[in-house]
This record gives structure tokens, C-alpha cells and sequence, in this order.
């Protein structure tokens, strides 16, 4: 374990121990493959009993129990929940947008941090990470496994990735969901500065294909407040050439402009029953996660 | 459109503020911070929404800050709009005083200066708007006012300025006291800005002889004040004028039957010789003389001898009456004289000397003295009664019987007759006190006659004699001291003047006690050698006493046996007996006459012929009367009987008859430096106002638009920039948290 966190450098021990005891609970129940803590949809192959049903013309003919049959003189159904196995895919974006910081560490860098504590977690409590790393189209890709050398490979991957220019998120999602066969746990960490219908269509796309998908939409404490007073050259990291202004000139529509840039996100995660999280780097990222897993917990126990 | 200030200059200046803004301006934005941006398309949003009304806002501040520095600029300038323009920026009420010169030497010139001053009122009241807080007054000794701190009703005032009543008045124009008077006035206006008028003729003997604590009240005053003197114009009206300055009792016997002489002076105030003036004595009201004046040089003065023959006794009025062609003054061409006449003299010599009287050498000390005033006694008009008593002997007299009493030699009067000395002098009585050995201290006392002449107890104490004496003084030289010519205008001292210098010098002096003159009164005359006192004079109450520090007679000097003796106790009888001075007053000026009389009311004949009743203050036996006298003249006082009790001549301040006034441009070098402003005669007062005050008005105007320039800009840079202080926004942490708080209410 001392030589695991030696190697991983994104594993803060500080942000790990501040996440604690928390367990992931999934917000939909994922085909599953794991005998575990997950309930599984399809029923009848697991030996946990979870109620009768009548029969109906079309059900199966070996799943009538007869015991209650003798006993009621009709046709029940035993119906069972099978436990599943839960695969997460963490999708991070590694365009140039992501490297802005306004503080200390950047956007990226700070994505970076939360993946890898969202790995460990998972990891930990025995299910499947993948991760996925992507610019223009999808980069590197880590094969899910359940056990803690993942974590290894995930930290090198990460410290080998180049930003680029240009993100395509929405055409990213659709090849992701194309070469994913098996349902699962998709977390998406992005800025999303691109083209929001491509992205909408791409989400779409995860979600028709069964996935569970998490948007940490990770925005600097800037891009968010814009507190910028004075004269600003605003040079863009995508080649989006310069602008020079007083920004507090122009915050109020600015301010306006970002609120329905994630409005119209958040909207498409609502219809899509996409979780959307709001990251602002200026928060610690124990707090970023805890807060996460609480509201998972909360919907979670609604259910 | 004027300036004031130099537009070159002041038009640089004013470039260069408008350029500084736009300097700033480019610095500001040369001088911009850079970021790399993630957020360009959201940026790129906001900044096309916002770009043109940006360009707007900035153009804006920046107009406004550039017209702020141009205002500031053209307030400097000091613009004057014409009227025209400046009717539809409206005007400030203005609060004024305008007063006008009313002294005597308004009068002068063919149309009068003060119907000059007048005319030139109406043109600063024509400035003033209609509810203005206005102060008119007339100036001189006695101001007049036509109105005081009232709202400007313009047909009011120009009535009251065209009424009949408003004339020059006989009284000086008093300017130092009256700039304390403008002051208050001014002070009392319910105005934000207010404004001083003089309208004066600018006399030389006004401006020239200006107080330095005017000086700095004038300079005090024109720190929140606009204060303006309008010079009179008197081109063509010339400034020749004669007056008579004086007409003066000065010698012979103040009685009936007798004959005294008067001087009046005629002095020439004007740059040219006088020639061919006539003057009239009245007496009496009765014409009794007339004669040539003669030349006299511009600045000099002629003395014109009267003699007065009197018949009657009683109070005689005596007038001397300029008559010249050239001279529009006429105000000085009269003056005035009022002298008692008595029936007789009735003095009482007393004798103080020890040793009896035996032999040449053993006369009494009065000897002398009684021969002196007997002068005439072998004349059947003989006016002067003399009485001789002992020293012991004075107690027994009544001292009310005599117009006068001669001490010789009475070094120790008893305190009761002291006393009584004291209330026959205070009611009108005169005393004439000569020195002599028993005023020498004796070696087995302590008290000298300095105590012995006091009268009362403490701080009241209070001494006869007009001089504290001191040790007896010989002169070294037997021929002794002479008598210095005096510079006195004493009648007393008016007849050693006009002797020839060898006949004072030959009455000499040997012996004398040294003096220092007492407080309140006057050295008549003095020993040429040590300016010694020789002969003090002191008013107490009604009468005077007189002091000579020698003896009456010849043990201390040869006076005693001099013509000059005789002449001077002969004049000195007369003098402290009818006092001829005491009927005098200047218009103006408090009067205050004391007379024997028991009547309740008093008719008062004007000099106009008018009449007023009185009811003067009566103290035993004796009336007071209090005049201020409005017009010069003779006033008549008589009593319920309509009999003639006294009478009072007034005369105007001489010195107002010197019309010479300051040219414009020399009295504005003089007051420049005080800060007053002085209004050509040639130009018109009220352009001048309108220039002077529009000129301030507009750029104090500007001054304003330019700060309120500099606060709107403020202000809208302020919204337009926005700056977001500490802690306004936390939008991540809100959102997080609404986040958090709607999953939990689910």
C-alpha cells in the first residue's frame, strides 16, 4: 500500500482520508456483474428471494412455485435479485482549455486529482475503474480492472498526457459509447468550452446505450465569478486569438452569458438523467467529492 | 462675450487640462494586465452586447472630464456675458448700500455735487432688483437714512431721493467713523452677496487724513464685501471758494457801553487768487458794518478786525457775512458768534498777604491788581466794580455778588471757604489766583496749598488750582526771566501775541513756583528761559479759574508795573466773567449750556425762524440746555414771558470748506491697496456694477458646472466600471450548496 501511494502521485492521502467511510452507491441499478453491493435488474438468477408475483401468459413455466400453488390453488411467480458487478469509465479532458488556473493549479490538474480519487475509491470498495483521456477524439484508454494496480497505470497515463487544442467531447462520447459493450459507470470531467449540441448528442448517445453517467463539469473560480478588475488582454488557449477590455465593464453579461451556458448543460443532464456536478477548482477536492457522494447518498436512499 | 484675465494664457492652460484626461486615458489603456483564457466564446458574447454601449460609456466620461478641465479653464478667463446673454442665466440678489456723501462740501458748485451724488444713486439702484435688501444712507456727522435693510421698492426710493428733505447737510462727512457705520450696515443685509456704494466728492481733507484703523476696517470689510467709491465728477465747476473760517471775541471789555473787539478770518480754499470779496457784521441782527475783504492768495487767510459796541447787556448775537462772485459754497461764507454782555464786572480782590499795609513797600498785595481792573473807573461808565478785602475778611462776603475774585498771595485759604470758592466757580463764577511767599511751605507744616486749595475727601478730592505747584524758583540773573510767545489761542494769550515782541520782553520775571500742569487744564503762557509755567487756566463746572505762579505784586517780579499786566487782567475778567467761547457749538455736535433762570419752558427760535418749547432740566436756579444744532445759525432761547434768556450760535466744521477734491485716478492709486474699487466719473456706474459683479458671477458659474462635471463623472464611472469588492460574490460556493440542499429535499 506504502509503495501503491509512493508510485500514485495524484492519491492525496489528505483528500482519501477525508473522504473516509463514504461508500458509491449507483443512482440506477447496472446490469450486474458482480456479487456484491449493487442490485441488479435482471432477476431469477440469483438465490435472493424478493417477492411473488400472479403469473402472467408468457412467463416462464419453471419459475411458477408450486409450493404456493398447492397452498392457494393459483399461479405465483418467485421473483429474485441478482448482485451485480459495477464498471466505472472516467472520461478526462485534456484540451488546452482545461490547462487555465487562476490559482495555483489548473483546471486539468485539478481533474486530474479528482479522477484518480474517484478511481481509488472505487477500486477500494472492489468494483472496475477504466480511464479514458481525450482531446480532439479519445487518446489513451485503460482496460477496467477491480484491482489496485489500476491505479498505477492510471497515474502514468496521466502524467504523459499533453494538452492539445480543440476539444470534441460530443464526438468523443459517441465513439466511447460505440466501443463500450458492457453498461456501466461513465464520469466525464471537461470545462465543456465546445460545442454544447455536439456534447448533448454525445451524452445522449452514452445514456441510450444503458450508461450511468457523471458530468464534473469543472470550471476555474474565474471563468465562474469573472472578479477581474482593470484593463485585461484576454489571450484565448484554443487559438481563439485575443480580446483586450475592462472586465468589469462587461461581467454582468458575462456573468449572464455563463449562466445559460450551464443552464442549457444542466437542462440536457436533466433530460438525459445525467448527474451534473459543478466543480469550481477554488474548492478543496475532498469537499468537491464528499459533497458529490452526499447527494448520491441522498437520491440514492429517495429511491 | 469679455475676459478679464488673459485668454493667451490662461487658453494654454486650459489645452493642457484638456489634454491631461486624454492622456490618462491612453495611459490607462497601454497600461492593461493579460491572462490566458479558457472562457473566449462566453467573452466574445458578453463583449458584443457590451462593446458599442462601451464606447459610448467611455466617450461619455471622458467628454465629461474634458469639459470639466474646459470650464475650469474658461472660469479663469473671468467671462463677461453682455446683458443680453445674461438675462437667461438669471442673477443673484444682491444686497447694497449705497451712500451718499451729505457733508457741507456737497453743496459747492452751480448744480451741486450732491445733485451729481443723487443722480448717480439712481444709476447703482438701477442695477438693484425689485425686493433686493437695500440700505440708503446719507452720510455726514449725523447720518440720515432713507432706508435701512428694507426690500428695494424703486418708485419708494426715487421719491424719497428726489424729496426736498434729502439735501447736504452743515455737518463733515466724520468718514472715519462713518466706515464703521458702512460696515454695520452692510452686515445687516439678509443677503449671500453684498455690495458697498460711496458716492462722495472725494474731498483732500477726507481722504487724505484717512485713520490707519479705517484703513484696516475698510480692508477687513472688503474680504466679503464688494466695496465701491464713486468719485463725483466736478469738471468745470471750479474749486474756488472763500469761507470765513472763524469769528472769534478777541479783546476789550465784554459789557455795555463798552467796546470789544472780534476777528473774523476769511480764508481763499480755492487755486486762485481772491479779489474783490465783501464781508457784513451784523449785531443784533442789525447790519453795523461792511467792508472790502482784499486779495488774499489761494491757501492764505485774512484776518478782519471787528469793534463791536455794546449798550445793552445780555446775550448779543453777532454775524459776519462773506459776499463773493466767485464762490458756489455758500454754505461757509456766514459764521456765527453769540457773547455775553454784562452791566458791570464786580470783582473782589483779596488780599492775602500777612504784613500790614505801611508805606511804599508795604502795599497789599492786591494793590496792583485793584488798579489794573479800575483802569476806567474815572470814566463815568466806569463797568467795573472792585472790591478789596482782607483774607480774614473773605469768609463775610458773599461770594455770589462778584463775577470774578482775585486771590493775591492767599497761600491758606480756610477749607470752608475753599469749598464755598469751589461752588462759586462750578456756578459760573470766575477765579484768578496769584502766588506768593505764603505759598511756600512752612518748615512746621506739611500740607502746602496743592492740599490747601482741595476740596472733598478720597478719591474725590479735587483741587482749585489748575497746576500742582512745586519749590519757589529765583532767577539767577537780577534782571530776571522774560515771557515766551505763546502759540495758545487763549484770549489771553491773543493779547501778548499781538504786542511787539521789545514790550513782552520787557516785563520780567524774578520769581516764580515751579508747576506741572494738572489734568484738564491749559498753559496760557510761559517763561521764555525754562518754559516754566506762568499762567494755567482751568474750566471747573461752569466758570474757569486762573493761576498765575508769580505774585500779584512787585516782591516777585516787575510785571506788576507793566501795561501788559493791566491788559492781561482787564482781558482776564472779561474772559472768565462772559466767556465768550461759551455760547459756540459746531452743527452736529452735542451742546451743553448752563443759565440762571426759573422757567419751565423755553421757546427755541430756529435760525429758519421756526420754534420749538422745551422743558430743560432744572438744578436750583440754574436751567440746562442740551442742543444739537441741525442748521448753522442763531438760536434764540426765550422764556414763557417771551423774554430773551440766551442764546446759542452754531457754526459748520470749517474744515469742510476746503472743497479741493483727489482726481480719480489718484484716489484709486490710494485705495487700491485697501482693495476698494473705484468707479470713474466719466463711465456709467451701472455698466460698471454689471461688469464687475457678471464677470465673478460666471466664473463662480463655471467653477460650479465644473465640479459638477467632475461628480457626474464620477458617478457614472462608478457604474459603469462596476468593481466588485471583497466577498460580493461566492457564485461556486452557492451553487454548490443549493446543489447539496435540493438533493437533500428530494
Amino acid at each position: 500500500m506504502a509503495q501503491l501511494k509512493q508510485n500514485a502521485k495524484y492519491l492525496d492521502p489528505e483528500i482519501l482520508s477525508g473522504i473516509g467511510s463514504l461508500e458509491i452507491v449507483a443512482r440506477q441499478v447496472v446490469e450486474g456483474l458482480r456479487i456484491g453491493l449493487h442490485r441488479s435488474p435482471v432477476r431469477g438468477i440469483s438465490s435472493e428471494f424478493t417477492a411473488y408475483r400472479q403469473y402472467v401468459p408468457g412467463d416462464e413455466i419453471r419459475q411458477i412455485d408450486w409450493k404456493a400453488y398447492a397452498r392457494f390453488n393459483r399461479y405465483y411467480i418467485k421473483q429474485f435479485d441478482a448482485e451485480t458487478n459495477f464498471v466505472a469509465n472516467l472520461l478526462l479532458d485534456g484540451s488546452e482549455s482545461m490547462t487555465y488556473g487562476s490559482g495555483k493549479i489548473s483546471k486539468l490538474e485539478y481533474a486530474k486529482y479528482l479522477a484518480a480519487s474517484m478511481a481509488y475509491l472505487i477500486v477500494k470498495q472492489g468494483d472496475s475503474v477504466g480511464v479514458g483521456m481525450f482531446d480532439g477524439e479519445l487518446q489513451n484508454y485503460i482496460q477496467p480492472k477491480s484491482n489496485l494496480s489500476i491505479l498505477s497505470d492510471i497515474s502514468g497515463e496521466m502524467e504523459k498526457l499533453e494538452p492539445q487544442p480543440r476539444t470534441n467531447v460530443g464526438a468523443v462520447l459517441h465513439e466511447f459509447a460505440n466501443r463500450m459493450s458492457q453498461r456501466g459507470f461513465v464520469m466525464l470531467f471537461s470545462d465543456l468550452f465546445d460545442n454544447t449540441e455536439e456534447f448533448i448528442n454525445g451524452l445522449n448517445h452514452l445514456r441510450f446505450g444503458g450508461h450511468n453517467v457523471v458530468l464534473f463539469h469543472v470550471l476555474d473560480r474565474y471563468e465562474i465569478e469573472f472578479p477581474l478588475n482593470g484593463m485585461w488582454k484576454f489571450i484565448g488557449l484554443e487559438g481563439e486569438g485575443e480580446l483586450v477590455t475592462q472586465p468589469a465593464r462587461v461581467r454582468e453579461n458575462y456573468l449572464k452569458e455563463f449562466e445559460g451556458f450551464v443552464r442549457q448543460i444542466k437542462n440536457a443532464c436533466d433530460r438525459a438523467e445525467v448527474d451534473y456536478v459543478m466543480v469550481n477548482t477554488g474548492d478543496p477536492i475532498e469537499h468537491t467529492i464528499s459533497n458529490y457522494l452526499l447527494q448520491r447518498s441522498a437520491l440514492a436512499k429517495a429511491r | 462675450m469679455a475676459t478679464l484675465n488673459s485668454i493667451t494664457l490662461w487658453g494654454i492652460l486650459g489645452l493642457i487640462g484638456i489634454a491631461v484626461p486624454i492622456i490618462i486615458h491612453l495611459l490607462y489603456r497601454k497600461n492593461r494586465k493579460q491572462t490566458e483564457w479558457a472562457a473566449m466564446e462566453l467573452l466574445r458574447k458578453a463583449l458584443v452586447m457590451r462593446s458599442g454601449q462601451i464606447k459610448i460609456e467611455d466617450f461619455l466620461v471622458l467628454a465629461l472630464r474634458c469639459l470639466a478641465m474646459l470650464l475650469i479653464a474658461a472660469a479663469l478667463l473671468r467671462p463677461i456675458l453682455n446683458s443680453g446673454a445674461s438675462k437667461w442665466l438669471g442673477e443673484k440678489h444682491v444686497g447694497m448700500v449705497v451712500a451718499i456723501d451729505a457733508s457741507l462740501s456737497m453743496g459747492h458748485g452751480e448744480h451741486s455735487r450732491f445733485e451729481k451724488a443723487i443722480a448717480r444713486a439712481k444709476q447703482v439702484l438701477s442695477t438693484a432688483r425689485e425686493g433686493d435688501p437695500v440700505s440708503v444712507v446719507l452720510l455726514s456727522q449725523n447720518p440720515e437714512y432713507i432706508v435701512r435693510a428694507a426690500d428695494y421698492e424703486p418708485a419708494k426710493v426715487e421719491n424719497l431721493l428726489n424729496s426736498k428733505l434729502t439735501r447736504p447737510s452743515p455737518y463733515p462727512l466724520a468718514l472715519d467713523a462713518n466706515i464703521n457705520l458702512l460696515s454695520e450696515l452692510a452686515g445687516e443685509l439678509q443677503s449671500g452677496t453684498r455690495e458697498v456704494y460711496l458716492i462722495t466728492d472725494a474731498q483732500e481733507s477726507d481722504w487724505d487724513s484717512l485713520s490707519g484703523n479705517s484703513r484696516e476696517t475698510l480692508r477687513e470689510m472688503t474680504r466679503e464685501t464688494g466695496f465701491f467709491v464713486l468719485p463725483i465728477s466736478t469738471d468745470g465747476e471750479g474749486e474756488e471758494n472763500l469761507s470765513i473760517s472763524s469769528l472769534n471775541y478777541a479783546s476789550g471789555p465784554l459789557q455795555s457801553s463798552g467796546v470789544a473787539r472780534f476777528e473774523a478770518i476769511v480764508k481763499n480754499h480755492g487755486r486762485e487768487v481772491a479779489n474783490g470779496a465783501g464781508i457784513e457784521f451784523w449785531l443784533g441782527g442789525k447790519r453795523t458794518r461792511k467792508q472790502e475783504v482784499g486779495q488774499i492768495k489761494p491757501g492764505d487767510s485774512q484776518v478782519i478786525p471787528y469793534f463791536a459796541n455794546f449798550n445793552e447787556p445780555g446775550d448779543l448775537s453777532l454775524e459776519a457775512r462773506l459776499i463773493s462772485n466767485n464762490d458756489d459754497l455758500d454754505a461757509d461764507n456766514a459764521r456765527f458768534a453769540v457773547v455775553n454782555i454784562k452791566e458791570s464786572v464786580r470783582a473782589l480782590c483779596v488780599d492775602g498777604s500777612s504784613s500790614g499795609a505801611i508805606g511804599r513797600n508795604s502795599r497789599s498785595a492786591v494793590y496792583y491788581a485793584v488798579r489794573a481792573l479800575r483802569l476806567k473807573s474815572s470814566e463815568p461808565e466806569a463797568a467795573m466794580e472792585v472790591t478789596q478785602v482782607s483774607a480774614t475778611d473773605l469768609p463775610l462776603e458773599r461770594f455770589d455778588d462778584f463775577d470774578i475774585i482775585v486771590l493775591a498771595n492767599l497761600g491758606k485759604p480756610a477749607p470752608e471757604t475753599v469749598a464755598r470758592l469751589h461752588g462759586f466757580t462750578e456756578r459760573g463764577g470766575g477765579l484768578i489766583i496769584f502766588a506768593g511767599e505764603n505759598f511756600l511751605p512752612r518748615p512746621e507744616e506739611n500740607t502746602g496749598p496743592n492740599e490747601h486749595f482741595s476740596v472733598g475727601e478720597g478719591q474725590e478730592k479735587t483741587s482749585l488750582l489748575p497746576a500742582i505747584l512745586k519749590e519757589a524758583k529765583t532767577a539767577k540773573n537780577k534782571a530776571g526771566w522774560s515771557l515766551k510767545i505763546p502759540d495758545s489761542d487763549h484770549p489771553l494769550a491773543a493779547i501778548v501775541k499781538r504786542l511787539p515782541e521789545d514790550i513782552v520782553n520787557s516785563a520780567r520775571i524774578n520769581r516764580i513756583i515751579e508747576s506741572e500742569p494738572a489734568a484738564e487744564s491749559q498753559v496760557i503762557l510761559r517763561i521764555a528761559e525754562n518754559n516754566a509755567p506762568l499762567l494755567l487756566a482751568r474750566d471747573i463746572g461752569a466758570g474757569s479759574v486762573l493761576l498765575f505762579t508769580t505774585s500779584a505784586d512787585r516782591s516777585w517780579n516787575a510785571l506788576a508795573v507793566h501795561p501788559l499786566y493791566a491788559m492781561l487782567l482787564q482781558q482776564a475778567a472779561t474772559t472768565i466773567s462772559s466767556q465768550p467761547e461759551s455760547r459756540l457749538t459746531a452743527c452736529g455736535a452735542q451742546f451743553k449750556h448752563r443759565i440762571q433762570s426759573k422757567a419751565k419752558r423755553l421757546t427755541v427760535i430756529n435760525p429758519d425762524g421756526t420754534s420749538d418749547t422745551i422743558r430743560p432740566d432744572q438744578i436750583g436756579e440754574t436751567l440746562n440746555i442740551e442742543l444739537t444744532a441741525g442748521v448753522p445759525g442763531i438760536y434764540q432761547y426765550n422764556d414763557d414771558k417771551g423774554i430773551a434768556l440766551t442764546a446759542v450760535a452754531a457754526n459748520i466744521d470749517a474744515s469742510e470748506s476746503n472743497v479741493r477734491v483727489i482726481a480719480s485716478k489718484s484716489l484709486e492709486g490710494q485705495v487700491d491697496s485697501i482693495g476698494l474699487n473705484v468707479i470713474d466719473p466719466g463711465s456709467s456706474a451701472a455698466d460698471a456694477i454689471k461688469s464687475a459683479r457678471r464677470g465673478s458671477d460666471l466664473s463662480s458659474l463655471l467653477l460650479l458646472l465644473a465640479v459638477l462635471c467632475f461628480l457626474v463623472q464620477s458617478v457614472i464611472a462608478k457604474i459603469f466600471t462596476k468593481k466588485i469588492s471583497r466577498g460580493e460574490t461566492d457564485v461556486a460556493a452557492s451553487l454548490q450548496l443549493s446543489q447539496v440542499a435540493a438533493a437533500r429535499r428530494t
